[in-house]
C-alpha cells in the first residue's frame, strides 16, 4: 500500500524539480544553441529550436569582445586583489580588539557595503575628471576599490571572526610583530575566506555596468559588459550575434561559477549569515 | 600600531561618506546645465521639483512595486526550491541543483538583458511557442502593459537562487534528529516545511529580503540594456542616470540621496542586527 | 630566568556597564626558577591572573614586575607580551594548523630572525629531548593529542624564554599520558632552570609541579603557600576542596569540661578539642560548624569491630554502610553513607569492600579539619602539626587486626 504512493510521491518531487531546473536553464540553453547559428539558421528558425552548429557569430563577436574582456580581466583582478587583501588587513584590526570605537568603525562600514553605488555618479565624475582620470584604468580600479573594499572588509571580518583567538595571542606570545601574526598565521588561515572574498568581488566588478558606463567615453576602455550594448537586439542585430556576446561576456564568470562555485556561494552566505552559514 | 592596519580601508571609506556629503550639498543647489558655475542655494527647492516631476514619480513608485514583487516571488520561490532541494537523498545531486539556480547571479545583468530581449521577442522568441500552440500571446517587452512585468520575470529569475541558498542554509542548520524523529512521527514533507524548518528560517528571511531589496533598489542595467532609459521601465537608478545626461546634477544628487535614505532605513538595522552573527567568533 | 611580582592586581571586566571583578588585591611573588602553581574551581579567575602575567591582559590597578621591570601598571601594558619573552602552553594548544610541526616549534625563533641553521640546531635539540623528531615534518591535525602537547611545550621553549606559562596544559589528554606529559615538563624546567607557573584545577598538576601553590576562590587569595601545606593545612573549607577531596560533616561546638571544648556529630560521635589547638576566637555555645575529613584520614571497619577503640589516633565516627567502592591505581575509593546523615563521605581503603556491607567509620584525629559555618579554618595548625598523621604502617596492623 505505502510503497506505490512513495514512489508516486518521489516522482512527483523529482518533476517539480526538473521543471523549474528546466525553466531556469532555457536562457543558457538559447545562449547556447542560438550563439552557434550560422546567419541563415538564425532567420529560419525560432530561438528554442536549435540547427546546424555555425561558430562563426562566436568568432566576429569574440574578435570585437576581445579588448573589453582584456579590460575587464585588468579590472576585475586588480579590484578584487585590492580589495580582499586591504580588506584583510582591516579584518585583522578589527579581530584583534574589540572596542566601542571598533564596533563603530564595522558598523559604517558594513554600511557601505551596501550602499548603492549609483548615488556617486555626480561626485565621482567630477573628482576623476579633474584628476585627470577619467576614462583610465587607476581611475576605475579607484572608483571600483571605494564600492568593493567596504564588502571585502566586511567579508574578510566574518571570516576571520572563525580563527581561534588562542592561535593569535600564541603568535604574540611567540614574539611575532602584528604584520609577522597577520601574514603568517591570520592571513594564511583565512585563505579560503580570501578565494571567496576574491571571486565574489571578481564577479561583480566583471559584472558592473553602471560604472564603467559613466566612466568610460571611448570604445578602447569598454568593459565586456558595457560592449553588450551594442547587440541589444536593435535594428539589423541578428540574434545569434547577440546570443554570442552574451555568451562570450558571461563566459569567464560562468567559468568562475561553475569550477569555484562552492567559494562564491560561501561569501553569499557569509554575507548574510555569518561564517559557519 | 595596529591602527595602521585599517588605515587603507579608511582611506577609501572617506571617499564614499565625502560623496554623500557632496550629494547632500548639491541636493540643495540648482547645479545644472543652467548654472554650471556657482550654483545658487535654493534649499529644498530641487527636492521638490524633482517630487513634483511625474518621471521621477513613476520611477519611484515602479521601482517598489518592482521590490514588492521581487521580494514576494523571490522569498516563495526561493522557500519551495530550498524544500524541494532539501528533501533530495543524494548529496550531489542537493549541491548541483544549489548551484542551477544560482548561476543567473554570476552573469551580468547585462547579458541577462540581452539574452531575454530575444526570449520576449514576440516573433522568434517563447511567444513564438504559446502562437503554435494557439494560447494567449505575451507582448513582453514590446508593450508598455507588460515590460515592467517582463523584467521583473527576469530579475525574479536572477535572484530567486540567491533567496533558495539563504533559505537551504538556515534547513541545514536545523538539527538532523528533529527532522528524523518528526519522519519517525509520520510527519507529511509540508508539516516539516512549515512546522519545522520555517520558525528557524527567520534569519534567512531577513537576509533574503534585506540583499535582494538592495539589488532591487539600484536596478539599472537590466531595464537600460533591455529597454533603454524608457519611460515604461525606468527605475530609480535610471532617473538618476537620466537627470545627469541631461546635466541637471542637483537633481541626481536629489535622487541619490533619496535613494539612500531608503537603503539606509533597510542597512542600518540589519548592520546592527548582522554585526553579532558576523563577528561572533569562536 | 625571572623572577615575578604581582603586588596588588585587580581585574574588572566592564560588560554593558556591568561590572565584574574578576580578580581582587591579588600578590604574589615568584622567585627565579620556581615552579608555581596557581589552583582554583572553574570561573575562579585563574586563566585571567595568567593572561595578566603573560601581558595578553593589563591589570585594572596594581603592578606586574619581570624582575624589577614594572611590564604593566593600573590598566596599562607597558611591556607588550611579544617583548616579555615568555613561552606559553595552551589549553588547546593552539598549534598553527598550517605549519609542520618543525615550522611550528621554529615560528618564535623566525619572528626573532634567527640563522636557519641555528634554528634548525635548536629545533632538533628540543624535538629530541621531548621525543617528538620522528614527527616534524607532520602538520598538528596528523598526530596525537600527546605529541601535539609536546610540540606545544618545544614551540613554547625554543625561543628559551625567561618564564614559561601553562594553562591547564594536561586536561585534553588521555589519563594514561597525563604523568608522562608531567615530568617530561618538569623535567624540562629544571633542565633549563626556567620560571614557570602552571594554572590547573587539577591537583595533580600543581602536586606533581609545583613548589608552591597560590589558591584563588572568586579572584580572592585564598591561600598561598607550600603545595603541601595547602593540602594539609587548608585555611578554608573551598581550598581545602580545590587542592584535594575533602568529605565534610555538619557539627555542632559546644564549651566542654575546662580548656575543651566539643564538636558533637550525629548522636554518636563527640569530638574533644583543646582550646589552643584552635585559633583565638571561642566560638559561642552550640555553633554550627564543620568538620572535615581527607580520604586517607579515615578508616573503614566492619560494625561493631572493636579494634580502634580506646586507640589514641582514631576516633569513631559512626555507623553506617558501603555506598559504592570504586577503584583506582592501587587504591579503593569507598562512598559511605553514615546513620543519620545526608551526605557521602568519601575513604581510600587498601582493600575492596562490598557494596551496602555494614561499617564503622573511624578518622584519625589529628587529620580532621575544622570550619565554621562560613567555611574558614578554626584550627591554630602550628599545635596540631607536630602530630600530622600516625604511619600507614600503624594503620595495616589495625586493618589487618580486624
Ligand atoms: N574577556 C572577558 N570579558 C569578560 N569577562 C571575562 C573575560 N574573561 C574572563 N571573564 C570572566 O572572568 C571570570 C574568570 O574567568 P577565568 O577564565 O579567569 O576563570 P578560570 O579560573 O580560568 O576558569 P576555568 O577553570 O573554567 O578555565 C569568569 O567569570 C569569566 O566569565
Ligand atoms: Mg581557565
Amino acid at each position: 500500500m505505502i510503497r506505490p504512493l512513495k514512489i508516486a510521491k518521489k516522482t512527483i518531487h523529482h518533476a517539480i524539480l526538473i521543471i523549474l531546473a528546466a525553466l531556469w536553464l532555457i536562457p543558457v540553453y538559447t545562449m547556447l544553441i542560438d550563439g552557434m547559428k550560422s546567419a541563415g539558421g538564425v532567420l529560419t528558425t525560432p530561438i528554442l529550436q536549435p540547427t546546424g552548429l555555425s561558430f562563426t557569430p562566436l568568432i566576429t563577436v569574440s574578435s570585437a569582445l576581445e579588448l573589453p574582456i582584456v579590460n575587464s580581466l585588468i579590472l576585475a583582478i586588480a579590484t578584487a586583489t585590492i580589495s580582499t587583501f586591504i580588506g584583510a588587513l582591516a579584518a585583522f584590526y578589527f579581530y584583534k580588539g574589540r572596542s566601542w570605537t571598533n564596533n563603530t568603525v564595522f558598523v559604517i562600514i558594513a554600511i557601505a557595503t551596501f550602499i548603492p553605488y549609483q548615488i556617486t555618479l555626480v561626485p565621482i565624475t567630477e573628482i576623476l575628471s579633474t584628476l585627470g582620470l577619467f576614462n583610465t584604468y587607476p581611475g576605475l580600479i579607484f572608483t571600483f576599490v571605494i564600492f568593493h573594499l567596504p564588502g571585502g572588509a566586511l567579508l574578510m571580518t566574518i571570516f576571520m571572526s572563525n580563527l581561534p583567538k588562542s592561535i593569535v595571542e600564541s603568535a604574540r606570545a611567540d614574539g611575532a610583530s602584528d604584520w609577522i601574526v597577520f601574514s603568517k598565521v591570520a592571513f594564511p588561515l583565512t585563505l579560503a575566506g580570501a578565494v571567496s572574498t576574491f571571486i565574489l568581488t571578481f564577479v561583480e566588478v566583471w559584472n558592473n555596468f553602471f560604472i564603467p558606463l559613466v566612466l568610460t567615453s571611448t570604445p578602447n576602455m569598454y568593459t565586456a559588459s558595457i560592449s553588450l550594448l551594442s547587440y541589444t537586439g536593435g535594428y539589423g542585430t541578428l540574434y545569434n550575434d547577440s546570443f554570442a556576446a552574451a555568451l562570450v561576456a558571461s563566459l569567464i564568470p560562468l567559468l568562475v561559477f561553475v569550477l569555484l562555485g562552492r567559494y562564491f556561494m560561501r561569501g553569499f552566505l557569509a554575507l548574510g549569515s555569518g561564517s559557519k552559514g | 600600531m595596529t591602527f595602521l592596519f585599517v588605515v587603507p580601508t579608511l582611506f577609501f571609506a572617506a571617499f564614499l561618506i565625502y560623496f554623500i556629503i557632496w550629494n547632500l550639498y548639491y541636493s540643495f543647489l540648482d547645479y545644472s546645465i543652467l548654472h554650471a558655475h556657482n550654483p545658487p542655494f535654493v534649499g529644498f527647492g530641487t527636492y521638490s521639483s524633482v517630487l513634483g516631476d511625474p518621471l521621477f514619480v513613476t520611477a519611484f513608485g515602479r521601482t517598489m512595486l518592482w521590490v514588492v514583487v521581487c521580494l514576494a516571488v523571490t522569498n516563495a520561490l526561493g522557500i519551495l526550491i530550498a524544500s524541494l532541494i532539501f528533501f533530495l537523498e543524494n548529496g550531489k545531486l542537493k549541491s548541483v541543483y544549489n548551484s542551477l539556480f544560482l548561476y543567473p547571479i554570476s552573469i551580468s545583468l547585462a547579458a541577462s538583458a540581452v539574452i531575454w530581449t530575444w526570449l520576449y521577442n514576440p516573433q522568434e522568441g517563447i511567444n513564438s511557442i504559446f502562437v503554435a500552440l494557439h494560447l494567449p500571446t505575451f507582448s513582453g517587452l514590446s508593450s508598455p502593459s507588460t515590460s515592467e512585468l517582463s523584467l521583473i520575470i527576469v530579475s525574479i529569475w536572477i535572484y530567486s537562487g540567491l533567496s533558495a541558498i539563504f533559505y537551504y542554509s538556515s534547513f541545514q542548520g536545523v538539527p538532523s534528529q528533529v527532522i528524523e524523529s518528526a519522519r519517525a512521527d509520520a510527519a507529511k514533507a509540508h508539516t516539516i516545511v512549515f512546522k519545522i524548518l520555517l520558525p528557524e528560517a527567520k534569519n534567512a528571511f531577513i537576509v533574503a529580503t534585506v540583499t535582494i531589496f538592495l539589488f532591487v533598489l539600484r536596478m539599472f542595467s537590466l531595464p537600460y540594456v533591455a529597454t533603454g532609459l524608457d519611460p515604461f521601465t525606468m527605475t530609480l537608478a535610471e532617473q538618476m542616470f537620466n537627470y545627469f545626461t541631461t546635466e541637471f546634477f542637483s537633481k541626481a544628487s536629489v535622487v541619490s540621496i533619496i535613494v539612500v535614505i531608503i537603503a539606509a532605513a533597510v542597512i542600518v538595522p540589519y548592520a546592527l542586527f548582522g554585526v553579532k552573527r558576523w563577528i561572533s567568533g569562536d | 630566568m625571572v623572577k615575578i611580582g604581582l603586588e596588588n592586581v585587580t581585574k574588572i571586566f566592564t560588560k554593558k556597564k556591568l561590572e565584574n571583578k574578576v580578580l581582587d588585591d591579588i600578590s604574589f611573588e615568584v622567585a627565579d626558577g620556581n615552579f608555581f602553581g596557581i589552583i582554583g574551581q572553574s570561573g575562579a579567575g585563574k586563566t585571567t591572573l595568567l593572561r595578566i602575567i603573560a601581558g595578553l591582559e593589563g591589570p585594572t590597578h596594581g603592578k606586574v614586575k619581570f624582575d624589577n621591570t614594572v611590564v604593566a601598571e593600573e590598566g596599562k601594558i607597558k611591556v607588550p607580551i611579544e617583548e616579555r619573552n615568555i613561552g606559553m602552553v595552551f589549553q588547546t594548544w593552539a598549534l598553527y594548523p598550517h605549519l609542520t610541526s618543525y615550522d611550528n616549534i621554529a615560528f618564535p625563533l623566525r619572528a626573532k630572525k634567527m640563522d636557519e641553521n641555528d634554528i634548525e640546531s635548536t629545533v632538533l635539540h628540543l624535538a629530541k629531548m621531548l621525543g617528538i623528531t620522528e614527527i616534524l615534518v607532520r602538520k598538528p591535525g596528523r598526530i596525537s593529542g600527546g605529541q601535539q602537547q609536546r610540540v606545544a611545550v618545544a614551540r613554547a621553549l625554543s625561543k628559551s624564554p625567561s618564564l614559561l606559562l601553562l594553562d591547564e596544559p594536561f586536561s585534553n589528554l588521555d589519563a594514561t599520558i597525563k604523568d608522562n606529559a608531567r615530568s617530561l615538563i618538569r623535567t624540562v624546567q629544571k633542565e633549563l632552570s626556567i620560571t614557570a607557573i602552571i594554572v590547573s584545577h587539577d591537583p595533580a598538576d600543581i602536586f606533581s609541579l609545583a613548589s608552591d601553590t597560590l589558591a584563588i576562590t572568586d579572584g580572592r587569595n585564598a591561600q598561598m603557600g607550600r603545595t603541601s601545606d595547602l593540602y594539609h593545612k587548608p585555611s578554608n573549607l573551598t581550598v581545602a576542596r580545590s587542592i584535594g577531596e575533602m568529605s565534610v560533616i555538619q557539627g555542632l561546638m559546644t564549651q566542654g569540661s575546662g580548656k575543651d571544648v566539643e564538636v558533637k556529630l550525629g548522636d554518636r560521635c563527640k569530638l574533644g578539642f583543646r582550646r589552643d589547638e584552635l585559633i583565638a576566637i571561642v566560638p559561642e555555645n552550640n555553633t554550627e560548624v564543620r568538620v572535615g575529613f581527607r580520604p586517607e584520614s579515615l578508616e573503614v571497619l566492619e560494625e561493631n569491630n572493636t579494634a580502634l577503640k580506646g586507640s589514641d589516633y582514631w576516633v569513631l565516627i559512626g555507623n553506617g554502610f558501603v555506598k559504592i567502592c570504586s577503584y583506582s591505581a592501587g587504591i579503593f575509593r569507598v562512598l559511605i553513607r553514615l546513620d543519620g546523615l545526608d551526605d557521602d563521605i568519601a575513604v581510600s581503603s587498601d582493600v575492596s569492600i562490598d557494596t551496602d556491607s555494614r561499617i564503622s567509620l573511624y578518622a584519625k584525629r589529628d587529620d580532621l579539619k575544622l570550619f565554621d559555618s562560613n567555611g574558614n579554618s578554626m584550627l591554630n595548625y602550628s599545635m596540631s602539626l607536630g602530630k600530622q598523621g600516625s604511619s600507614n604502617d600503624e594503620r595495616r596492623r589495625i586493618y589487618a587486626s580486624t
